[in-house]
C-alpha cells in the first residue's frame, strides 16, 4: 500500500491506473506537565499522540481503502490501553453497482435510529466499533433498501469474541403504491440482529445466541408534520457478576417516539424514549462496567437525548444515558423525553429588530424506571411508570444581530443532576443555573473578535464557577484565544483553581494546525451522546488535520 | 525507531497530499429531510457546481456560517448558477433537532442528512464546519473551519466554478 503511495508522487494528480486517491491525516499530540495544585503527576510517557491516516482508492465502481493508526509512544490519557500499537486498523474493498453494494472488510452501518445496531467511529472519545465482515445492500428501486451483514466488531486492533449478523428492510409504503407521490412518505422498516458467542464455561445450556428485533414506522408530509416510532426487542441472556452468570435471564426493550411540526420561521419537536436493559455488547465480559471503561465492543447506539451544549460551563454536568441493569442502584433503564422549539422573529418585526432574532427553547427530562426487585433478583416494572429522577435540563437561547457588525447569543440553563446515578458517588442531587453571553464583533470581512462570559451557580459539589474566553480571528487563516474557568465559589479556599487555556490555530483550505496550552478540567467528555472520563490534566496539545 | 517510522508515514502522506489536485466525489446518495435520495455526484455533472456545507446542530461556528450564507443567498443566486446543500452530520442523538431548527431559523436552503456519517468518512474531514464544491463529479474546492466573513471567499470560489 505504501509502495503505491510512493509511486504516485510522480503524478501531478494523484492518479494511478485510471483511478484516484483521497484520504486524510489526523493527529493529536499531548505533552503532559506536572501540576502541583491539581495534584497531577506527569504520567509514564509524558508525550503521547494519537495518529490516524486514512487512504482511499477509487476506480470506477470499485473502491478500497485502509486506516492506519499509530498511538505513539502510547495513546492519550483517557483512551483504552488496547490502543497500544501502530498498524493498519481497518481496511475494506467495495463494489457499488446500480442496485447492489457489496463491502468486504471493515464497514460502518446503522439500522433505524441505531437502537438495535450501529457501528461508527468517533476518534475524540476513542470509539470505533466498525464491523469486520461482509455487508450487502440491495436497492431494487429508489425508495427501498434491503441490507444484510455479518462480522465481528472491532476491539482495539483485533475483533471481539462474538459475531454479529443482521438484516434490515426499509421501504416507503406511499411510493410502493403510487410511484409518483413525492408529497407524503410513510416509511416502514424491520430489522433482525443476531448475536453469537461461544461459551466454554461450566454452566449447562448456556445461551450462545441472542435474537433481537425491531420495527419502525415513520410519516412525513409537505404540510410540515412528521412522526416516527421504533420498537426494539432485545433477546434474553443472563447478567454477569465478576464473570459469573446469573441464574435468571433478562430480556430488554426500547420504545422511541418522535413528533414534530415545522413551517417557515417556526419548528417544534418532541421525543419520548423508554429503554429497559438495552445495553448490547458483542463480547460477554465487556458488559460489566469494571471490564469496560472505554465503551468498547458495543453493538448499538443509546445516546443521552439531551441538548449537546458547546460552552465550557454548560458542559459541567452532562447526562449519560442509563440503558443498563444496575443491581446496586436497583435501576433497569430510563424513561423520559426532550422537546425543542425554534422560532424566528422576522426582520422588521417588533422583537425581530432590523436584522432578526432567533429563539430556541429546549427541555429534557429523564427518570429511572420504577422497578421492584425480588429476592431472587427478578424484577417487575410497568411500562409508563416514572421512577427516580435522574436529570433535567431546561434552557433558552436568544440569538440577536444588533448591527451589521455586532451580534450576541444569550443562553440560560437550569439543570437537575443526580450524581449518585451518573458518577456512582453517594451525594445529594444538585441543581445548577448557568448563564452564558457570547458576543461577536466583526471589524471587517477578514477580522473579528468573539467574547464569552459565563457563570454557573450551584449549592453543591464545587459550588460556583465563572468563565471567560476571548478569541480573535485574523485574515481568515489565524485564530488566537485565551480563556479561563475559575472555581471561585469553592468552599475550600485552597481549591479555588483557575483552569486557564491559551492557544491558536492556522487553517488554509483543507489543512488545520492548532496548538493549546492549559489545564483541562477532569470529568466526562461527551461527544454525540457517548461519554468517557478524561482525567484532569495540564499540558500542551498539538493537533493537525489535513484532507487530500 | 517507532518515531522515525511515524515521521516517514507523515512525510509520505504530506508528500502525496501536496500533489493533491482534484479527487473524485464519492458515489453515494444522501437523503433529504423528506427521505428522498440525492445523488450529488450525478447532479454536479449537469452543468452547475454543487456546494456542500457540512454542519451540525451542536456546532456553533457552523450555525454562524449558515446564518451568514442564508442572509446572502438571494444575492448569490442572482449572480451565479449553483446548487447549495447544507449537509447535517447530526447523528441519532441530535438529528431530531435538524428539521425544526432549519425552519425555526428561517433558512431557505435544502438540507441533506448524513446521519451515520458515511459521506463525512468518505470525504475524510475531521469535524464540521467543512465546505466543498463539486463539479463534474470531482471535488474542486475544500475548506475547513469557519470565521466570520469566510462566506465571501466561498462565493468567490463559487463564481469561479460556475462561470
Amino acid at each position: 500500500m505504501l509502495g503505491i503511495a510512493a509511486s504516485s508522487l510522480s503524478y501531478a494528480q494523484i492518479d494511478v491506473a485510471g483511478g484516484t486517491f483521497s484520504g486524510g491525516i489526523e493527529s493529536t499530540s499531548q505533552w503532559y506537565q506536572a501540576d502541583e495544585d491539581l495534584g497531577f503527576e506527569q504520567p509514564d510517557d509524558p508525550f503521547r499522540s494519537n495518529n490516524y491516516i486514512r487512504l482511499d482508492y477509487n476506480y470506477g465502481k470499485f473502491s478500497a481503502g485502509l486506516q492506519y493508526e499509530a498511538y505513539l509512544p502510547s495513546a492519550l490519557l483517557g483512551y483504552s490501553d488496547r490502543f497500544n500499537d501502530n498498524k493498519i486498523a481497518t481496511y475494506y474493498v467495495n463494489y457499488k453497482g446500480e442496485q447492489l453494494d457489496i463491502t468486504a472488510g471493515n464497514f460502518y452501518e446503522q439500522f433505524g435510529s441505531g437502537l438495535i445496531l450501529r457501528s461508527w467511529e468517533d476518534r475524540q472519545i476513542g470509539i470505533n466499533n466498525s464491523i469486520r465482515g461482509v455487508k450487502v445492500a440491495y436497492t431494487p428501486n429508489d425508495f427501498t433498501t434491503i441490507k444484510g451483514l455479518i462480522g465481528k466488531n472491532r476491539l482495539g486492533f483485533e475483533t471481539t469474541e462474538g459475531t454479529v449478523g443482521g438484516v434490515d428492510v426499509e421501504t416507503n409504503l406511499v411510493r410502493l403504491f403510487n410511484k409518483e407521490n413525492y408529497n407524503n412518505s410513510v416509511t416502514a422498516g424491520f430489522s433482525y440482529v443476531g448475536q453469537h458467542e461461544d461459551y466454554t464455561g461450566a454452566v449447562e445450556d448456556f445461551p450462545q445466541n441472542i435474537n433481537n428485533y425491531s420495527l419502525r414506522l415513520g410519516y412525513s408530509g409537505i404540510a410540515g408534520i412528521y412522526a416516527n416510532a421504533e420498537y426494539v426487542i432485545k433477546g434474553e441472556q443472563p447478567a454477569l457478576f465478576s464473570g459469573n452468570p446469573t441464574e435468571n435471564y433478562y430480556d430488554g426493550n426500547a420504545l422511541l417516539v418522535n413528533l414534530g411540526y415545522s413551517m417557515k420561521g417556526f419548528g417544534i419537536n418532541a421525543t419520548f424514549r423508554r429503554m429497559e436493559n438495552m445495553a448490547m455488547y458483542s463480547q460477554r465480559d465487556l458488559s460489566e462496567t469494571a471490564q469496560n471503561l472505554y465503551n468498547e465492543g458495543i453493538v448499538n447506539y443509546v445516546p443521552a437525548l439531551t441538548r449537546q451544549h458547546d460552552y465550557l460551563l454548560t458542559n459541567m454536568y452532562v447526562y449519560q444515558a442509563q440503558p443498563q441493569l444496575n443491581f446496586d442502584l436497583q435501576e433497569v433503564g430510563e424513561i423520559g423525553g426532550q422537546m425543542d422549539i425554534f422560532y424566528n422573529f422576522a426582520k422588521g418585526s417588533f422583537l425581530g429588530g432590523k436584522y432578526g432574532t432567533k429563539l430556541a427553547v429546549n427541555a429534557s427530562y429523564w427518570n429511572g424506571l420504577n422497578a421492584t426487585f425480588n429476592d431472587d433478583l427478578t424484577y417487575e416494572t410497568n411500562f409508563f411508570d416514572f421512577g427516580r429522577k435522574f436529570f433535567h435540563d431546561v434552557n433558552v437561547e436568544v440569538n440577536k444581530k444588533w448591527t451589521d457588525k455586532f451580534s450576541s447569543i444569550i443562553t440560560y440553563m437550569h439543570q437537575y443532576y443526580d450524581r449518585a446515578v451518573m458518577e456512582g458517588i453517594t451525594y445529594t442531587p444538585l441543581v445548577a443555573n448557568v448563564v452564558v453571553g457570547d458576543f461577536l464583533y466583526k471589524f471587517d470581512s477578514k477580522n473579528s473578535l468573539r467574547f464569552e462570559l459565563q457563570h454557573l451557580q450551584t449549592k453543591r459539589d464545587k459550588k460556583n464557577w465563572a468563565a471567560a474566553l476571548v478569541e480573535y480571528n485574523l485574515n481568515q487563516k489565524w485564530n488566537f484565544y485565551v480563556g479561563d474557568n475559575y472555581n471561585y465559589g469553592n468552599d475550600d479556599e485552597d481549591k479555588r483553581y483557575h483552569y486557564y487555556m491559551v492557544g491558536g490555530s492556522y487553517a488554509k483550505e483543507s489543512t488545520r494546525v492548532a496548538l493549546n496550552y492549559g489545564r483541562q478540567r477532569g470529568g466526562l467528555i461527551c461527544v454525540g451522546g457517548v461519554c468517557r472520563y478524561v482525567p484532569e490534566n495540564t499540558g500542551f496539545t498539538l493537533s493537525l488535520v489535513k484532507t487530500f | 525507531m517507532k518515531k522515525k517510522f511515524l515521521s516517514a508515514i507523515f512525510a509520505m502522506g504530506l508528500a502525496v497530499s501536496s500533489f493533491a489536485q482534484d479527487t473524485a466525489f464519492p458515489d453515494m446518495a444522501v437523503p433529504d429531510l423528506q427521505g428522498n435520495k440525492v445523488d450529488v455526484k450525478a447532479l454536479s455533472s449537469e452543468g452547475e457546481p454543487v456546494v456542500l456545507a457540512f454542519w451540525a446542530t451542536w456546532c456553533g461556528p457552523c450555525l454562524l456560517e449558515l446564518n451568514a450564507i442564508n442572509d446572502k443567498m438571494d444575492d448569490w443566486s442572482s449572480e451565479a448558477n449553483f446548487k447549495f446543500y447544507a449537509v447535517s452530520v447530526d447523528d441519532s442523538k441530535t438529528v431530531s433537532r435538524v428539521q425544526p431548527k432549519v425552519n425555526g431559523s428561517g433558512w431557505e436552503f435544502d438540507i441533506l442528512l448524513d446521519t451515520n456519517n458515511e459521506l463525512k468518512r468518505q470525504l475524510n474531514f475531521s469535524t464540521p464546519p467543512y465546505t466543498v464544491i463539486v463539479k463534474d463529479g470531482m471535488v474542486v474546492y475544500k475548506h475547513v473551519g469557519y470565521q466570520p466573513g469566510a462566506e465571501d471567499l466561498l462565493f468567490e470560489k463559487i463564481k469561479e466554478f460556475s462561470n
